[in-house]
């Protein structure tokens, strides 16, 4: 463990450009940002402001035209190894069950056969596919593949969870209930979170900050702590009048960006 | 296996849509089935009736040139009494599967060391091509100062037909890895070796399956091809003796034997495909 005083991660300056064709296309810039150990972090924003960018970023699979990514005071040169990513795009083995998809991070950091299978289960239960790992996932509906994402990233317990859009094709029901569920590990393993959203509820109900992007190029216009207290219940404080007029107040920053694009 | 039937949601349906759909499809199958049952008696017989030895009356092609079913019988009977029909077939299907396995293997090894390797690709890839256009026959009098003409040269003869077949499927495949993928995996700390053993090479088991079920059955034009350029041995070599010896009924004996060694390899790559792309979906 680093000292206590260490941030997880630093974006310094960050300026990312893309070569489109001729062109180079400025995906995010000026970006400053300090992720706290054992944070939740969720970030919103319009589609195509950056969000997945700094996810990518985080995880050196991509690295910064100008600026530099420091992980635990380091910079990040190549893949960084310390997190755990849910992509947006759905990444499963398609020749892998379910579960055996599960069970892939801990097959390859060699974690004995028998463990690996308690592990495997719990989670799928967590997730609720306990009773569907055994299909192979052109077999599964959208948001089991989203849910057996989540729960192959969840089995190693990562230090540092990178999370984009992880409860997208989820109903309201199932989307909560993986909420709670993700609270409460977050909670018990004090892993730090960045956590890209669309919704703006989900954002402030999970998060200890909320950074709100904006467009052309993607940059943070407002960071905003989230002062309540954990832990949350979620229904209840949907009516907390703290809840109400922080989400009025984002979503006033944030509408505009919104409608602004095209 | 899985067949549609076993999707999600067809289950909760009524279960006697499903079942009424298997039992038409089963019938459907049992009708071709016996269709081609027919038509392949029935050629069996014309053959029987219009062949036979010259200017007899009602013979409408004299038997010299396309035997007739009974003496064909007859020459695998034959055959076996001799005691040569099963070593032969033994030994063509021996060596053919021999050299199946081998020049796979090389062909895997290749294509995946150049596959994950973009710069020796680039280097190797001419002389890759120059070789592969090379007729392979040319090389059988090559093949023969070399090995000799024993088992040695017939095996050099499949290897080099089915290496390249293989080399290129499985470099293409590998080739073909979705990149993210392959992050996907390094970010979980996976080593080099898993990475391909997890990932690149189940991900071009489609492509290297297709390779495979190509070039088996060339492997076995190959090796009945050099068996009958130089052997006294094999299927190639009873061929090859019987039409020496003008001897039609063996002739087709032997190009029967062929043809149901041929279905028995291809039957048993697609049992091997269908048990290794088990995840695909089924498209009904
Ligand atoms: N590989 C790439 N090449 C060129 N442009 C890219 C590439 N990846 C992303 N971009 C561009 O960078 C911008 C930011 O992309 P990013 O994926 O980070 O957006 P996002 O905020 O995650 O959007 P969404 O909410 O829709 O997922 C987009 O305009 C996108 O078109
Ligand atoms: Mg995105």
């Amino acid at each position: 463990m680093a000292s206590a005083g260490v941030p997880q991660l630093e974006y310094k300056s960050i300026r990312h450009q893309f070569v489109d064709g001729e062109r180079d296309f400025v995906a995010v810039d000026g970006i400053e940002l300090t992720v706290r150990q054992g944070e939740f972090l969720c970030i919103i924003g319009p589609s195509g402001c950056g969000k997945s960018t700094l996810l990518n970023l985080a995880a050196g699979l991509i690295h910064p035209t100008e600026g530099t990514v420091l992980y635990r005071g380091e910079e990040v040169r190549g893949l960084n190894t310390d997190v755990g990513y849910v992509t947006q795009r759905d990444t499963l083995l398609p020749w892998r069950t379910a579960a055996r998809n599960v069970s892939l991070p801990l097959e390859v950091q060699g974690v004995p056969e028998a463990e690996r299978k308690e592990r495997v289960e719990k989670v799928l239960e967590l997730v609720g596919l306990h009773k569907r790992g055994n299909r192979y996932p052109s077999q599964l509906s959208g948001g089991m593949l989203k849910r057996t994402a989540l729960a192959q990233i969840l089995v190693y317990e990562p230090t540092t969870l990178l999370m984009d859009e992880p409860f997208g094709a989820l109903d309201a029901q199932l989307r909560m209930s993986l909420q709670r569920e993700l609270l409460e590990i977050w909670g018990r393993k004090s892993q730090t979170v960045l956590f890209v959203t669309h919704d703006l509820e989900e954002a402030i109900l999970m998060g200890d900050r909320v950074v709100v992007f904006g467009a052309n190029p993607g940059r943070i216009i407002h960071v905003e702590d989230v002062s309540l207290e954990r832990p949350r219940d979620l229904v209840a404080l949907r009516a907390d009048p703290r809840f109400t007029s922080t989400w009025e107040r984002l979503w006033s920053l944030l509408a505009p960006q919104i409608t602004e694009k095209e | 296996m899985n067949t549609v039937t076993a999707k999600p949601g067809s289950a909760t349906v009524a279960p006697s849509v499903s079942a009424l759909a298997r039992q038409a499809r089963r019938r459907r199958r049992a009708a071709i089935l016996l269709m081609q049952l027919a038509l392949a008696i029935g050629a069996l017989v014309f053959w029987e009736w219009a062949a036979g030895p010259r200017n007899t009356p009602g013979i409408l092609i004299d038997e010299f040139y396309i035997s007739r079913p009974t003496l064909v019988w007859d020459a695998l009977r034959r055959w076996t009494t001799e005691g040569v029909l099963w070593i032969s077939i033994y030994y063509t299907f021996e060596t053919t599967v021999l050299g199946f396995i081998i020049g796979t293997a090389m062909g895997l090894v290749v294509g995946f060391i150049l596959g994950v390797n973009p710069f020796l690709a680039s280097i190797f890839q001419p002389f890759i091509n120059a070789l592969y256009s090379i007729p392979r026959l040319a090389l059988v009098p090559l093949f023969m100062l070399w090995f000799g003409i024993g088992i040695g040269s017939k095996l050099a003869l499949v290897v080099s037909v089915v290496f390249f077949l293989v080399f290129f499927a499985t470099f293409t495949g590998v080739k073909d890895v979705d990149q993210e993928l392959l992050n996907k995996l390094r970010l979980m700390r996976a080593n080099w070796w898993s990475v391909h053993m997890k990932v690149t090479l189940p991900a071009a088991t489609t492509f290297i399956i297709s390779g495979l079920s190509i070039s088996l059955p060339y492997a076995l034009v190959a090796q009945v091809t050099a068996e009958m350029l130089s052997s006294n041995r094999g299927m190639g070599y009873l061929l090859i003796r019987s039409s020496s010896q003008f001897y039609t009924p063996g002739v087709f004996a032997a190009i029967t034997v062929l043809m149901v060694m041929g279905v028995a390899l291809t039957w048993s790559i697609q049992l091997l495909e269908s048990w290794l792309l088990r995840w695909k979906p089924k498209a009904h």
